[in-house]
């Protein structure tokens, strides 16, 4: 647990995680409410990276539920362990005989089979899925609920309790209460509406592509061998790209991996032939290829003489 | 402070924000819960708890300034520190332009802006229900009221007197300096003066309820803009309901597959007796392809009904989208990328340019060179669009060749029956070479439309 939003920032920043200052407000706030965070935002600009960094700057285990669709409760939650139960029963049918040998009618042997369904119905067989690991982790858990919007509207509807309440039924057992509160991050593509109820309950966090600071302290912490010339570069044509009207703008994640492809080729120097050659790294669509290389066209793009001059 | 959040919860919902009370009372633990008392701090906190839409951040950062900014900059009276002789020449010219001077000038050089009396007394009463977007605008109308412009001018009259007069350029540059930072303060305050306004508005008036009647019956040309954020609500709400069937149909419907392996798999827990039945579902959620007609005529139904699309994507297994006027576009990343609304005008603007003469034969013709493949014998093929085709080749063919590779080809027209075939309407022959044609006129039939595409799959 940390103290103030600086402090978390900190602990991000040691986890190789640059965050916003709306970041570190937010999650501290979810962990002081104890609330979930709905993490929204275009896809590669750190939202799973998020939760990863957060679990290690708080020293918690993480817990992942990738969501996808036909994702159910026993996938999600727990389920009962048949075939180890089946073994059990097997294996110790010799001493149930024995337990039984001196009842005289079928419904006294029935009665005292029943005084031990505990031990067919408990913990040892219960399968416990992200949810309830989440929930039964001695110490407090990173939950991160990856793509909600892709699991059915069904799913979302029973994660609610789970949510508000961060505890599971389980009828043969009970009402299993979490005994530390997880912190639970929830990301969306908002590929579809999620349900007025689940937003109620989370506190809503937007992450955006970064500002050009931020963005260049990013690759420069990525990719530490690049030049900071070239950072800076690779920055500044990125940050101009995502001005343009294209289908799909490069995130921050195309941008680490195209530092670290003009790494790879060893360019000294970010010139318009680089640029064309690798253009392919940021931008998968060709109508917004195009759009790029018309841009570079337009604003030739000062040859930059290597650092000799 | 709790007064203030509480306003400024009421302020939102006024604005058309869902605040629910349990997010207001986050937002009083949020507030309280941040160490620091710093405003950057406050306003996320506030933001985070609030605002679970990424649509309706604008309005809160328009807001928020409103409750939450403190004290306006004062006006400083003008020309305290010149120079005795300059002082004079300004007090001697002040003098005598006097009769060319307003109040409004005179004051704000003597550092006096005008109080709450004169500017209520100029903006009248607000109308309930000002969108508080259009506040900027109000501000110009009161601005202009003051007689703002008027005093720019007497002030460039001013100074070009005193350059006359001899001042030197670097005292005027100063004046100059002082009048402008003046100028903003008072700029300022009258925002803020409009924004309280509103927030008194605001806290009288309560939220508004939402009055849909009629809204899924009434024709989609009679539907204004005014009507959009209710029409969205309204849209919405059918899609839940034809959600809602189509996932009783799942688990109710008949003619459901036995699925061997999952029941087997599943039941080996029972020693192998099928105890529980699993069925096959996969083959229950159709797969889509759209073709949409985006001329102007017909972009409000295809809007509406790739709404709707969006909304009951958990319904479908694939949806590929294609909007044509002339030429044809695949439209699937931007509407993956955004919700409708805000995807199809980016959409219309990233059509090649040209002249915008509705052509399906040519955008038919596209498609089934270039994007076949997004048809096969799963796809319900469905084309958005009134058949108007001015005059061009029809390409019926085309269609009848796409229904013999689709599963099924349905047609959406937002026209009456009667007006198929009447002059460069097409509709006649396309009626005959595909599955179905439903007629779209309203919301409801829309949804109808596409509820029963997902009964009959």
């Amino acid at each position: 647990m940390t103290d103030t939003a600086e402090q978390l920032g900190a602990a991000l920043k040691a986890q190789q995680y640059i965050p916003s200052e709306e970041i570190c407000t937010v999650m501290f706030l979810a962990q002081q409410l104890q609330k979930p965070v709905l993490v929204e935002g275009p896809a590669g600009v750190g939202k799973t990276e998020l939760a990863k960094a957060l679990a290690s700057a708080l020293g918690r285990p993480l817990i992942r539920l990738q969501c996808y669709e036909g994702l159910d409760e026993s996938k999600a939650l727990y389920e009962w362990e048949y075939s180890k139960q089946m073994l059990y029963t097997q294996l110790l049918s010799g001493k149930l005989q024995q337990m039984l040998a001196d009842t005289d009618t079928l419904a006294a042997a029935a009665d005292r089979i029943a005084k031990e369904d505990d031990v067919f119905f408990s913990m040892r067989f219960l399968l416990q899925r992200p949810l309830l690991r989440a929930i039964l982790s001695p110490e407090p858990a990173v939950l991160l609920i990856d793509e909600i919007d892709r699991a059915d509207s069904e799913f979302e509807a029973f994660l609610l309790e789970v949510l508000s309440d961060f505890q599971i039924s389980v009828p043969e057992i009970g009402t299993l209460v979490a005994i530390n509160k997880p912190l639970v991050l929830l990301t969306s593509n908002n590929t579809r509406e999620l349900s007025e109820a689940l937003k109620r309950r989370c506190l809503y966090l937007f992450i955006g592509y970064p500002a050009p600071a931020a963005e260049l302290e990013i690759v420069r912490l990525k990719v530490p061998a690049l030049s900071a010339q070239i950072a800076a570069q690779v920055v500044d044509a990125v940050q101009s790209l995502r001005s343009l009207d294209l289908r799909k703008a490069p995130s921050v994640a195309e941008t680490i991996d195209w530092a670290r492809a003009l790494l790879a080729l060893n360019a000294s120097a970010l010139t318009r032939d680089v640029f064309d050659s690798t253009l392919t790294v940021l931008l998968k669509y060709e109508s917004d290829l195009q759009k790029a290389r018309q841009m570079i066209r337009r604003e030739p793009r000062k040859p930059k003489a290597p650092d000799a001059a | 402070m709790e007064n203030r959040i509480i306003e400024f919860v009421s302020g939102l919902r006024a604005a058309g924000v869902r605040v629910s009370v349990s997010e207001s009372r986050d937002a009083f633990l949020a507030s309280s819960n941040v160490a620091v008392p710093q405003r950057e701090t406050f306003r996320v906190a506030l933001r985070a708890t609030l605002i679970k839409e990424q649509r309706d951040r604008e309005t809160f950062d328009r807001l928020f300034p409103m409750y939450f900014g403190g004290d306006p900059p004062a006006l400083q009276p003008v020309g305290q520190n010149l120079q005795p002789a300059d002082s004079e020449t300004l007090q001697q010219m002040l003098r005598e332009l006097q009769a060319e001077l307003s109040d409004l000038l005179r004051d704000l050089l003597q550092g006096k802006a005008p109080d709450n009396e004169q500017l209520r007394e100029q903006l009248g009463r607000l109308p309930a229900r000002v969108d508080p977007r259009m506040l900027p605008r109000v501000e110009r109308e009161l601005n202009k009221r003051l007689g703002v412009a008027q005093m720019l001018r007497e002030i460039e009259a001013l100074l070009a007197a005193l350059e006359q007069a001899g001042m030197q350029a670097a005292t005027l540059q100063a004046l100059r300096a002082e009048i402008e930072q003046n100028l903003q303060a008072l700029a300022e305050q009258v925002a803020r003066f409009v924004g309280q306004q509103w927030r008194e508005r605001a806290a009288q008036t309560p939220a508004e309820e939402a009055s849909d009647a009629g809204l899924a019956d009434r024709p989609f040309e009679s539907l204004g803009d005014a009507d959009y954020a209710q029409l969205q609500r309204e849209v919405r709400r059918l899609a839940a309901l034809v959600r809602t069937r189509a996932a009783l149909r799942h688990k109710r419907g008949r003619g459901r597959l036995l699925d061997a392996k999952t029941t087997l798999r599943a039941n080996v827990r029972h020693g192998g007796v099928p105890f529980a039945l699993h069925f096959k579902r996969r083959h229950l959620k159709p797969k889509l392809t759209l073709i949409c007609d985006v001329s102007t005529s017909m972009r409000q139904v295809v809007e509406f009904l790739l709404t709707f699309i969006y909304e009951l994507q958990d319904q479908l297994s694939r949806t590929r989208s294609f909007a044509f006027i002339d030429q044809l576009l695949d439209i699937s990343p931007e509407l993956a990328a955004a919700p409708p609304a805000t995807a199809i005008p980016r959409i219309l603007r990233n059509l090649p340019a040209g002249h915008y003469n509705t052509d399906l034969g040519a955008a038919l013709n596209q498609f089934v060179t270039h994007h076949l493949d997004a048809v096969d014998q799963r796809t319900t093929l469905i084309i958005c669009g009134d058949g108007r085709n001015n005059y061009n080749d029809p390409r019926c063919e085309l269609v009848e060749l796409l229904r013999r590779r689709a599963r099924r080809v349905l047609w959406l027209n937002p026209e009456p029956r009667y007006l198929w075939g009447s002059d460069d309407s097409d509709m006649g022959q396309y009626a005959s070479a595909v599955t179905a044609v439903h007629h779209v006129g309203n919301l409801r039939e829309l949804a109808a439309a596409v509820d029963s595409l997902l009964a009959s799959n």
